[in-house]
Formats: structure tokens, sequence, C-alpha cells
């Protein structure tokens, strides 16, 4: 303004008035377009020159051409190297174009005088005139009209890029707070949705909508694949390898950029499926999945910003996906859990409550369900004053599916057992009954037998099931082995064996289920059949209970607790006189 | 939480969504089946009206990015009109406006369909 004042005091007041104009019209406006052609055109006019030029100092000493009027070899946003600046003298001969080689190519352009730009002491850009037209030497108030008017146009250019810069800033706050909005409706979003795909389908969406793009794969290790949970690309799949490698990815890579991260088959198929970015989707520093995307619909370049951005959008629906998977587990458990629970109380409801006391004969009984509920059957029947019907069974399977087969052959013997026919003949019609009943791969191993107390005989049929122990009393053992096929594996062809044995005071007949034989320690060996053989023998006892407790105790001895994998069922009967 | 609806008009042969309310991940599946009903009918000329919709996230822009190069391979295109300023700056944001056209009035943007289409 100082300026001005000294132009009051030596011109007439006709230049006053246009100044006073050009500037109430430039601070009128924020348009830096507006501002730089009415700067250009009052020069030209007032001062009666035909060309025109105003160079903006972009950084350090490149300057970008801002306006351009009447030039035709120097193009608008075109860049000029500007170095070394000189100490600015209007006409542009009175530079030594030695020194300062930038000033020919302005003045090739027939550019005649120039004035620098600059406000608080600092060079923003620099205003050139050329092709005056009469008297080419300025008059002193010519210049100092010149002066004036490039010093307000310097304040005004610097506004309005003061102004450009904070809109830019601004805006990138506003995308800053988009992303966060983004990353914070899916946390809320995945923190809601219990069932994967929905997952899936808004990170696609997030991801396309964010990036502006709508090609993309998105993969996740499962094991030992890579599963591809969602893609649209140009192919219908993409190859293991290429999947493995992409996968080994730790942080995202720009394809572009990193010709050395993956194997060279990747980046062929990278480049055919146009693939721009590659983020790593991880926990805890893991990789376990990928997502790649296609070029931005813009064309716009993937920024360091963007790559944070999908690096946390990606890790977040990784962790949720995750989550999903372990709530899922969690759920598959506790309906086992359940499940068992219930097979449980049907095998419970399922065995004698108590056990009928036989004249002259002792009978004890016992069985141990292993967790997961195994399908051993045990059952005692008064068939009239003198007879007994004693049944030890293995249900293949376990749980429900056991528990219910169980239930099955319980029925079907409870059926069967007032009717009038032989132990053989039943047998078959149980087998036939529980072929009939389930599937080919259910089966029953099964020893039942009647004792008959008047006659003390025990007339038996043996369907697959591991052989009792019949030992005397004088200490010789066989095995009741006689019978014929498992129950439930094929119809019955031939009639059952039977076998009638005489128990004699001090007889035993010990029955048992393989989990017996077949209990593990933590080596696991099987406790195996000898074993059951040498309690037996050794057993100085009198009673078929303490007999039964011995042979439980042997085995809870020698089998690891954490290893039983299947019930342990033991029957004893013992003759006593 | 899912204040949003979809009204569909026909205005042959544009068909024109009326959204309404909060497009964001949670809803922008209903936008996704409307979309995919559309051109599942061989609906490929449209135009989303967006007069009442309160706000739109990237995930609800995310479904126009699904479906915009369908449309476009069938020779038909995804145009919008009477947007807010607030959805207006979402779609600046993420560089929108460079994709789709944006016209002030529903009408415009039925025009320009009607006029590419009988050139």
């Amino acid at each position: 303004m100082s300026v001005v004042n000294q132009n009051t005091q030596t011109s007439s007041p006709f230049e006053l008035q246009p100044l006073v104009e050009f500037t109430r019209t430039i601070n009128s406006s924020f348009d830096i377009d507006f501002i730089l052609n009415n700067v250009l055109y009052t020069l030209m006019g007032k001062l009666r020159f035909t060309r025109g030029l105003i160079l903006l100092r972009e950084n350090g000493t490149t300057y970008r051409v801002a306006k351009a009027k009447g030039i035709h070899d120097i193009r608008e946003q075109e860049h000029l190297e500007i170095s070394p600046e000189p100490e600015m003298q209007i006409s542009i001969h009175s530079h030594d174009y030695q020194q300062f080689p930038w000033l020919t190519r302005l003045q090739n352009s027939g550019l005649t005088h120039i004035l620098d730009l600059t406000v608080r002491g600092k060079l923003i850009g620099i205003v050139c005139l050329g092709k005056r037209i009469g008297e080419q030497q300025f008059s002193p108030s010519e210049e100092i009209f010149f002066r004036s008017l490039v010093n307000i146009s310097a304040t005004a250019i610097e506004k309005t890029s003061i102004l450009e810069e904070l809109k830019e800033a601004n805006r990138n706050l506003d995308s800053r707070i988009q992303e966060l909005n983004t990353l914070f409706e899916m946390s809320k979003e995945f923190g809601a949705v219990i069932e994967r795909e929905q997952l899936i389908k808004v990170l696609v969406f997030s991801l396309l909508g964010h990036l502006g793009t709508n090609r993309y794969l998105i993969a996740v290790k499962e094991n030992d694949r890579c599963e591809v949970i969602a893609s649209r690309l140009p192919v219908k799949e993409v190859k293991q390898t290429v999947l493995h490698d992409l996968l080994r990815c730790i942080k995202p890579v720009i394809v572009t950029d990193s010709p050395d991260t993956f194997e060279p088959d990747t980046y062929r198929c990278l480049d055919d499926y146009a693939i721009s970015v590659i983020v790593p989707m991880t926990i805890q520093g893991v990789t376990r999945g990928v997502m790649l995307l296609g070029k931005r619909m813009t064309g716009a370049p993937y920024s360091e910003k963007d790559l944070e951005f999908l690096s946390s959008l990606g890790n977040l629906a990784m962790i949720s996906m995750e989550n999903i998977r372990l709530f899922e587990e969690t759920l598959e458990k506790q309906r086992l859990e359940e499940e068992l629970k219930i097979a449980h109380q049907i095998q419970q409801g399922l065995l004698p409550k108590s056990i009928p006391a036989i004249p002259r004969y002792q009978l004890a009984a016992k069985t141990i369900a292993s967790r997961q509920v195994g399908g051993d059957y045990f059952d005692i029947v008064q068939l009239d004053d003198h007879r007994y019907l004693l049944v030890i069974a293995d249900v293949s399977g376990k749980g429900t599916p056991a528990a219910l087969l169980m239930a099955n052959l319980q029925a079907t013997i409870r059926a069967l057992a007032p009717l009038d026919i032989t132990i053989a003949d039943a047998t078959g019609r149980v087998n036939d009954l529980i072929y009939d009943n389930t599937s080919a791969d259910n089966f029953i191993t099964f020893f039942w037998g009647i004792l008959n107390t008047e006659d003390n005989t025990l007339k038996y049929v043996n369907a697959g099931h591991n052989h009792p122990f019949y030992c005397k009393a004088d200490g010789t053992v066989r095995r009741l082995d006689k019978g014929g096929m498992i129950l439930g594996v094929v119809r019955s062809m031939i009639t059952y064996e039977h076998e009638i044995i005489h128990l004699d005071p001090g007889d035993t007949v010990v029955m048992f289920t393989d989990g017996v034989s077949e209990a593990m320690n933590a080596e696991n060996e099987e406790y195996s059949e000898e074993r059951i053989e040498n309690v037996m023998l050794h057993n100085e006892c009198e009673s078929a209970g303490s007999l039964l407790d011995d042979i439980f105790a042997s085995v809870q001895e020698f089998a690891d607790p954490d290893n039983q994998s299947d019930d342990i069922t033991a029957l004893v009967l013992k003759a006593v006189s | 939480m899912s204040d949003f609806s979809i009204k569909v008009r026909n205005e042959n042969p544009v068909h024109v969504l009326e959204l309404k309310g909060y497009l964001d991940a949670h809803t922008a599946p209903k936008l996704e089946e409307t979309f995919q009903d559309l051109i599942n009918k061989g609906h490929h000329k449209i135009v989303v009206n967006c007069n009442d919709l309160s706000y739109i996230s990237s995930a609800g822009l995310g479904v126009f990015m699904a479906f915009v190069e369908d449309v476009r391979e069938q020779k038909g295109d995804i145009k919008f009109s009477n947007m807010s300023q607030k959805v207006y700056n979402v779609f600046d944001l993420l560089g929108f406006p460079l994709l789709y056209e944006i016209f002030k009035q529903e009408g415009e943007a039925i025009e320009k369909f009607n006029s590419v289409q009988s050139e």
C-alpha cells in the first residue's frame, strides 16, 4: 500500500482509479483463474502489451505456467526450471543471459518485461509481458503502476493458494474421516454378524465402494489349502501354488512396485487378472488370508494411505472370521456335550436298576461309561421261578446313535424273552430285527444265556462277543464261544449254535466287554484277556462281588484314566453251595 | 437400525430406484438384492434417485461398483439424481463423480438414457 501512496503524490489520479478497482475486483474472488486473467488483462490493456505470462512456483526451482496469453510456444501447465533466481530488473535485457539461461526461453517467446511476485520476501511467481505497442520504455508512472499492480496481485494469489491448501487439507481430513467411518462401521457390523457369508459380503462391498474397483479375490488358509472365499476375476480358478505364494506376503504390496516379492508364475497370473495390490490379512502378525484388488476405475493409483486402510480392514475381517469360527466350534462342542448327556441318560435308563437275588448263585455286574458314551449293555431278566436270562452286549458306535440301538436291542430281548422258543432261534430273530432296523455299519456283539437253577445249567449263545471265561472250581478254564455271527450284519442264514454248561458250586462265569480287555495304559498297551484270567485265577475270594471288584481295581490300576475311550462292563456269575 | 427402503418405479425403458434412509453395510445386501433382481429381469438402465437418502457409506457405494460393469456391458448404466450435499460429499471423496453421471433432477437422468437410445 505504501507504493500506492507514493504514487498519488507523483502521478495523475486517473492511474489510481484503475488500481483501486483492480484491488477490489481481485480481492473479491478466490478463483485463481479469474485473478490471473484479471492481472494479465489489466496489465496488457493498461500498458499496451500483446503477450503475457504468469509463472507460479510449484516447489523449489520448478515453476508452472499458470497463465499464458498471446504466446504459442509456451503452454499453460508446462513446467519451467528457474535457476538461479535473479534480482528482478523490469527489462529482460538488463539481465545477463549467460548467468540466467532460462531467460532465453522467455525472450525467444517475445517477452521483454518481467517482475517478481513476492509476498513477505518470498518469491511465489513471475509475471512476464512482451511485444509492447509503441514506446518500449516505461514512463516512471507506468513503472510504478506495473510494480503496484504486481504487488497487489502477489497477495491475492498467495491468498488463493493458501485457500487451496486449506481445501486440500480439508479434503484429506474428510477422506481420513471416511476411512475411519468405514472401519468403524465394519467393526460394528462384523461384531453383529455371526455368519461368515454375510461378513464376506459386507467386506467386499466396503472394499469396492471405498476404493472404486470391481476386480477382487479374497482367499484364506484352511489347514493346508487356500480357499477362495470371494472373487470377481476373469478366470474361473486360481492355482493353489499361486495362492500359497501370495499368502507368504506379510505386508501390503503394490504389484508393479515390487517385482521380486513373488514367483514369476505368480506375477504372470497377477498380470493376467489385472491385479494392482495384494493385502495380507493377519492375526497377531501371522498371515491367514489375502485380498487382491484390481486397478481403480478412476485410474488413480493406490496410495500409502489406501494400503494402510486396506490392511486395517483386512485384519479386522480376518479376526472377525476367526471369532465366528471359534464361536461355531464352541456351539458344536456344546451341542455334542448336550447330545452325550442325553445318550448317557438313555444308557443309564436301560441298565437294570437292581440285580435280582438268585438262590444258590451270586451275580455281580458293573459298568463304567466312557466320556463319549459307548454302547455297552447288560441285562438280567427273570423268566420264571427258576430261570434267569443274562445278557451282555456291545453296540457299535458311540453317543446317541449307540444308545438308540441299545434301546432297540433291549426292547427286542424283552419282547422275545417270554416266548416259548429256544435261545438259538431267539438269537436269529434278534439278529434279523436288528439287521432290518439299522444301517449296515451298525452291529452288536452279543452274548446271552439262560441260567436254570433247577438243573444248574447255563444254556448260552455267543453272537460274536468276547468269549466269557468259564472257570471250574478246580481252576480249569475254558471259553464260552459257541454261537455265530455278530448281530445286525447279515440276515440269519443258519441257526445259531448253542451250548449248555453245568455249574457246580465254586464254578464261575466271567462275562466282559472289549472295554475291559482293551483298556489302555499311558503306553498304549492293552489290558488284555490274560490279565482278566490272572485276576480270576488268583482271586482267593468267596464271592462274585469281590471278584468283580478285583477285576475293576486291576483294570483301573493298569489303565490311564485319560485314555478311556470305551465303556467298561463286566458280569460275574458264581455258583455257591 | 435397518432404516432403509427401496421403491422401484418403471419409467420404461428406465427403472428408477428411490432410496430412502441409511444405506450402509447393514442395509447394502437389500440394495444388492434389488439390483440382482432388475438385472435378472433384463433391466439395465437404472436411475438411482437419492432424494430421500440420508446417509451412504463405502459399503453402500460398493453395491453400485459390483453391478456397474454388468449393466454397462449390456449397454445400460447406473445414473444418479437428486443427491443431497452430504451424500454427494461421500461420492466426491471416493472419486465417484468420475465414474458415474450425476444429475440434479431425475428427469434429466431419464432424458439422458432416452436421448442416447434414440441416436
